[in-house]
């Protein structure tokens, strides 16, 4: 799922400082679940803003809104009366639920809430990583099912570099783990270790964010 | 600030509520405007609910919770000490001061000082306006 | 909603240890239906009754349900075994090894474990008792670290038995007796009685020969011919898959970590229907474990002792069509009350809290990301709510 982290909250209040009716928008999905824009969060943020400007005067008038994919244009169309009373939308989804919103109203100003980090996973309770960065073609089959482009801060293709340590990254050894480690121990695990001999050409990267913005169009499924 | 007249106690009752009414007995009474909120445990000790509170009128929100390893829950004093503090970095970027909000691990054995961190508290933050 | 909800006064006691037997029998006698399985052999002691059924051998891999109606899975004899009980008493006792590498000795015909004297001593006679006749014993205690009072207890019964049964000049080495344990004084003023030296050491140097051994402290040099020292306990193999598997915590000894709290009984595990006896949670030695069971038996009797349960006053409540099944709940109980399941007569996937083994405390709700799980029962403030 998309991984995300609210905003700091003096930085949210810079931005909404200016307006006085303010619709907080938040996600119940990918965000919520990782604790950041869903319909808790929103009720959390807008009590902290409601305290902030609470002697201001007119007071902030703050409307709380969650929907279930702010990603989807249907689920937003809830939204448009507050939309269109509210000076400024704040949006508690991730960059694509914040986009589907201006596009969707166009008139709208739609300002992020949280900041958009990575497609992972919770390993445990609050702690979540990165595991895939959506580079297009997929070759977690060559690598024991670890994905070197995501877990190598170097996205090395052909074994480790030489900061490589007791299993730990030389970019951050307290936080990551050397994903050449992980590969090497898993494919001995698998007894399949003959697999490193292979040499992996240079990756093509114009299926990835490289070759632009990307789209993908199922023809039995437009007409 | 306007009229923020009160205090919140949000308090476990395993041990501040035990604490509490072992004070009642003696003839104890919470000062003038101090909200008592009962919570099952200290791990439900909401984030929300303490940002409401202020929003309520609350000049300062006391949190009391068992000692760490005493909770009945396990977690849970761990929990409302980590959540008080989230809030407190909140607080500190909303402009209200950090120790408007105060976290104690309490015992049910520990009245006495109960009471004491009530009434500072109360002195602290509210007898001025009062006066 | 706080109907009772009747229960079997059924349960699963696991392990074969000596307080699993105890909590067996005093089960029995008690009037529940016991089920008592462990991964190893069983004992035979003559406990044999209608009431009671025994599965020695078995594997359990995985448990469903809650108080009031757990099933346990268990793999035996390669088949699969689902038992239903109301509560389960954890009594897996502990693990004995020799911690060679802590005491830097190795074992040889002049260094033996209290059970291989404990062994010896069980063969037939002459046998048993020539091995150790007229021997000087040293039995030393709390060797580069402390004895286990398990062990402290079984080398006080050697002492005794190796004077009265074997002539053997015992000495007692020790640094720390912490005599706190009832009984203890009384039975160190025993031994000695019986010709048992006592020498407390500060750090004494441990020397094996050819043919004797010696150990040197403040007081001089004693000389003897053999020396035993104690095993060490440590939890066994299996407690963090066990403890997996039932959803119960272990402590950072890594032992099931128990519930210690004023007012409520011990044994209790965080998990409601879920109770530890004995050596498995704690340092004990067999007659504690047993009273330990006897204690645990009785918290089990005063949970299913009515043959009905009773949820708590505040208990927490999934609202299953707002719930986005995060799992945040799950991860969070620490009661393992929740679950994320299908809600049969609704058609939906979502958390569900048992409300029986909900133990009210909260800490799901506080976490929810989008509000679905409210206390029943917890009155709050109106502001809560916002104003
Ligand atoms: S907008 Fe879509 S992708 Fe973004 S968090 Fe919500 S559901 Fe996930
Ligand atoms: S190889 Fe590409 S698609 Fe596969 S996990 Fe790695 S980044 Fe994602
Ligand atoms: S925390 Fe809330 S949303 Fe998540 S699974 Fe539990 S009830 Fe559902
Ligand atoms: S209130 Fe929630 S967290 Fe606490 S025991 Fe019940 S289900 Fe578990």
């Amino acid at each position: 799922m998309i991984v995300a982290e609210r905003k700091p909250l003096s930085e949210i209040i810079a931005k909404v400082e200016g307006y006085n009716r303010l619709l907080i928008v938040g996600c119940n999905t990918c965000v919520a679940v990782c604790q950041a824009g869903g319909e808790k969060e929103v009720a959390m943020l807008a009590a902290a803003l409601r305290l902030r400007f609470r002697d201001r005067q007119p007071a902030m008038e703050i409307i709380e809104r969650s929907v279930e994919r702010q990603c989807e244009e249907e689920f937003n169309q809830v939204l448009a009366e507050d939309i269109a009373h509210a000076e400024a939308v704040l949006s508690m989804a991730c960059g694509v639920g914040v986009q589907t919103l201006v596009e969707q109203f166009p008139d709208a100003i739609v300002l992020p809430a949280v900041n958009t980090k990575f497609m992972g996973r919770p390993e445990e309770r609050g702690v979540w990583s990165e595991r895939c960065i959506g580079c297009g073609n997929c070759v977690l089959d060559k690598f024991g099912g670890i994905c070197p482009i995501t877990r190598c801060a170097k996205s090395l293709l052909n074994g480790p570099c030489g900061g490589s340590e007791n299993g730990r990254c030389e970019v951050d050894p307290e936080n990551l783990e050397c994903a050449w480690q992980l590969i090497y121990d898993r494919l001995a695990r698998l007894g399949q270790l003959d697999r490193l001999l292979e040499i992996e050409p240079p990756k093509d990267w114009s299926t990835a964010r490289y070759g632009g913005p990307r789209k993908i169009v199922r023809k039995d499924m437009v007409l | 600030m306007g009229d923020h007249q009160k205090i919140v106690v949000m308090a476990c009752k395993h041990s501040a509520g035990e604490a509490l009414r072992e004070l009642q007995r003696e003839g104890w009474a919470l000062p003038d405007g101090v909200e008592w909120v009962e919570l099952p445990c200290g791990g439900s000790l909401d984030e929300l609910h303490i940002l409401r509170a202020f929003e309520a009128g609350a000049a300062a929100v006391l949190v009391l919770a068992c000692y760490h390893g005493a909770c009945r829950s396990l977690d849970g004093s761990r929990w409302a000490e980590k959540r008080v503090q989230a809030i407190q970095e909140m607080l500190a970027e909303i402009g209200i001061e950090q120790d408007r909000l105060e976290f104690r691990n309490i015992a049910p054995t520990m009245p006495a000082d109960l009471a004491s961190w009530v009434e500072a508290l109360h002195r602290r933050v509210l007898a001025p306006a009062g006066e | 909603m706080s109907q009772a909800t009747p229960v079997a006064k059924q349960v699963l006691v696991l392990g074969a240890s000596s307080e699993a037997a105890r909590a067996v029998k005093e089960l029995l006698a008690l009037g529940y239906k016991v089920l008592w399985v462990s991964g190893d052999e069983l004992p035979s002691n003559g406990l044999d009754s209608p009431a009671l059924a025994k599965y020695a051998n078995c594997r359990l891999y995985a448990l469903e349900g809650h108080v009031g109606r757990f099933v346990s899975h268990f793999l035996h004899q390669g088949q699969r075994l689902a038992l239903s009980t109301s509560a389960i008493i954890v009594a897996t006792g502990n693990e004995r090894y020799f911690p060679a590498e802590r005491y830097g000795l190795e074992l040889s015909s002049l260094v033996w474990t209290t059970s291989q004297v404990k062994e010896q001593l069980k063969k037939p006679l002459p046998q048993s008792v020539l091995a150790f006749r007229d021997k000087r014993i040293l039995l030393l205690l709390d060797w580069s670290g402390e004895t286990s009072k398990e062990l402290v207890s079984e080398s006080f019964s050697l002492a005794g038995e190796l004077c009265e049964r074997c002539r053997s000049e015992v000495y007692f080495f020790y640094r720390d007796l912490t005599v706190d344990s009832p009984g203890w004084e009384q039975r160190t003023r025993e031994l000695r009685d019986k010709g048992v030296v006592f020498c407390r050491y500060g750090e004494p140097e441990v020397t094996v020969g050819e043919a004797a051994v010696s150990i040197s402290y403040l007081e001089g040099t004693v000389e003897g011919d053999l020396l035993v020292l104690p095993e060490a306990v440590r939890p066994r193999g299996d407690t963090a898959e066990l403890a997996e598997i039932l959803q119960v915590r272990l402590g950072e000894d890594g032992y099931f970590q128990e519930l210690n709290i004023r007012k409520y009984r011990a044994g209790l595990s965080a998990r409601k229907g879920i109770f530890f006896a004995g050596r498995c949670h704690m340092d004990c030695d067999a007659s504690e474990a047993e009273s330990d069971a006897l204690q645990v038996v009785a918290a089990v009797d005063a949970l299913l002792g009515q043959g009905a349960l009773e949820p708590e006053e505040v208990i927490a409540y999934v609202d299953p069509s707002k719930c986005i099944r995060c799992l945040t709940c799950v991860r969070t109980c620490p009661h393992a009350a929740v679950q994320v399941v299908e809600y049969e007569d609704m058609d939906v996937v979502a958390a569900r809290v048992d409300e029986l083994a909900c133990w009210g405390c909260g800490a799901c709700a506080s976490n929810c990301p989008v509000q679905a799980i409210e206390m029943v029962g917890q009155e709050m403030p109106a502001w809560v709510q916002g104003v």
